[in-house]
């Protein structure tokens, strides 16, 4: 795996912002895998690979939602990391249609178990930021009752650090455990495309059980007849 | 006195509300953001103690949807500028406004942008990025801020002008409009993307269905996770493909 010095760049740029963009400001979904993949894929030289592996992954975690605070995985960091492992990943690629493509079975299972895996180390590293914002908290209560809103917005703003420095970090983590794991997996060249649809399979059927929780049947007998008409023809 | 509150100033809390979660706290919540933005309108309350309340006030523990925080942010200097004029009642409502809305407006939000329009968008884009390359992208986002943030910042305004009528949001046009399209969309969308899965040209076609099966049944349940389901998918397709594929060139 080969990277020029200005794609690492942008990528950790990418890194910071998708992780800002998830867990501090905007949250106008550039965190997403569909974007941040194709984008890290972009800027690691294969748009095409990355967009894949982003529609495999906004299925992966369609289910992953902020509700009432619950921990989420740090997808944005998580993405970016799928994205360039995808444009990076050594042998061949195969069509997943006529403008996506998939790398080989194996640099594929890696690269997504890797990517899953950073956002989930994401989860709880995120937890333990929100935890201990205490002297933040404090500050601004010192600045509040001082009258001083300037201290209050300072220790608002802040908070962005350290979430900032978790993505640039899982970023790095994530690409080097990626490079790692490509030089050791065995030399075998299969399609990519068995490992692909699967994980696509599964991520569609979540994303659709967010709003089918008792019809959840009917769904899937629709889906399987589809599956098999269109298979077959 | 007759301070009042301007359309600066609201587009000043409007801003800041782009920066809520910025510093989030597991017990505070987003108070910090809260008295962030609404520190836009510290000018109403010059005088040192007045300010000082007003500041440890909106530091209070506090927390709602981000794309619905706008609203409340909103009706909030309403009464912040009406408290500020002399009505004494007024910073009582405040906080039994915070705290009578932020759960009902969460739940709102969650299950309209959350667990709603992102899906709704998400599997729209995939489709659009299976035959259209880079346009699915691009659409996720459009499709999804094009409700987002005229939310989050246009209802700052609206809130204002609305003030403790704020609740109608729930009961808004366009809310029932969107959970119409969510409840319908997502999973007709999924079934095309099935569709598409199960259309390409090769034996994997075959697994699209059966994992999509699996992926609504377990899901639904909320029996694994989405890591680990994926990560189980991850595992057949290895083994089936060192079963039945053949070498790539």
């Amino acid at each position: 795996m080969s990277l020029d010095p200005g794609a690492w760049v942008l990528l950790l740029a990418l890194g910071l912002w998708t992780a800002l963009d998830q867990a501090a400001c905007l949250q106008i979904l550039v965190s997403q895998p569909l974007v941040a993949s194709w984008l890290a894929g972009w800027i690691a030289g294969d748009a095409a690979s990355g967009l894949a592996v982003g529609v495999l992954l906004q299925g992966v975690w369609s289910r992953a939602l902020p509700l009432g605070a619950s921990p989420l995985p740090f997808l944005g960091p998580a993405a970016v990391v799928g994205g360039a492992l995808a444009a990076c990943a050594p042998g061949s690629r195969v069509g997943l249609s006529s403008v996506l493509v998939v790398p080989e079975a194996v640099p594929l299972a890696v690269l997504l178990w890797v990517s899953i895996a950073v956002g989930e180390l994401g989860r709880p590293l995120l937890q333990r930021i929100y935890r201990q914002r205490g002297a933040l908290i404090e500050m601004a209560v010192t600045g509040a009752n001082e009258g001083r809103a300037s201290r209050v917005r300072l220790a608002h703003g802040l908070g962005i650090l350290p979430t900032g420095l978790l993505g640039l970090a899982l970023v790095v983590a994530g690409l080097v455990a990626g490079a790692f794991l490509f030089r050791i997996v065995p030399d075998v060249h299969t399609d990519g495309r068995w490992v692909a649809l699967p994980v696509l399979g599964v991520g569609v059927g979540q994303a659709c059980s967010l709003s089918m929780k008792r019809r959840a049947w009917i769904w899937g007998a629709v889906a399987m007849a589809i599956g098999v008409v269109v298979a077959f023809t | 006195m007759t301070a009042r509150v301007s359309r600066l100033d609201l587009a000043r809390i409007a801003f800041w509300n782009l920066f809520l979660q910025a510093s989030y706290h597991t017990g505070r919540r987003q108070s910090l953001g809260i008295a962030a933005a609404m520190a836009s309108i510290r000018g109403l309350w010059p005088k040192p103690e007045d300010r000082r309340a007003f500041l440890l006030r909106h530091l209070e523990p506090m927390n709602t949807n981000p794309a619905l925080a706008g609203p409340l942010l909103g009706a909030m200097a309403r009464l912040e500028e009406r408290a500020a004029t002399g009505d004494a009642e007024a910073v009582s409502r405040i906080t039994h406004l915070r705290r009578v809305l932020e759960g009902p407006l969460a739940a709102t939000g969650d299950a309209l942008f959350w667990a709603g329009l992102r899906p709704l968008a998400g599997l729209a884009g995939s489709i659009i990025a299976w035959q259209s390359g880079a346009w699915g992208p691009i659409v996720f986002v459009a499709l999804y801020n094009a409700v987002h943030l005229p939310v989050r910042l246009g209802g700052v305004f609206w809130g204002y002008a609305k003030a403790e009528r704020i609740h109608e949001l729930m009961r808004a046009r366009w809310v029932k409009g969107l959970r119409f399209a969510v409840r319908w969309g997502v999973p007709l969308l999924g079934l095309c993307l099935v569709a598409l899965g199960a259309s390409v040209a090769a034996l994997p076609r075959w697994t699209v269905a059966p994992a999509a099966v699996a992926g609504v049944f377990l899901g639904s349940r909320s029996l694994v996770r989405g890591g680990l389901l994926a990560g189980g998918a991850i595992m057949v397709g290895l083994i089936l493909s060192a079963l039945f594929a053949t070498n790539v060139p």
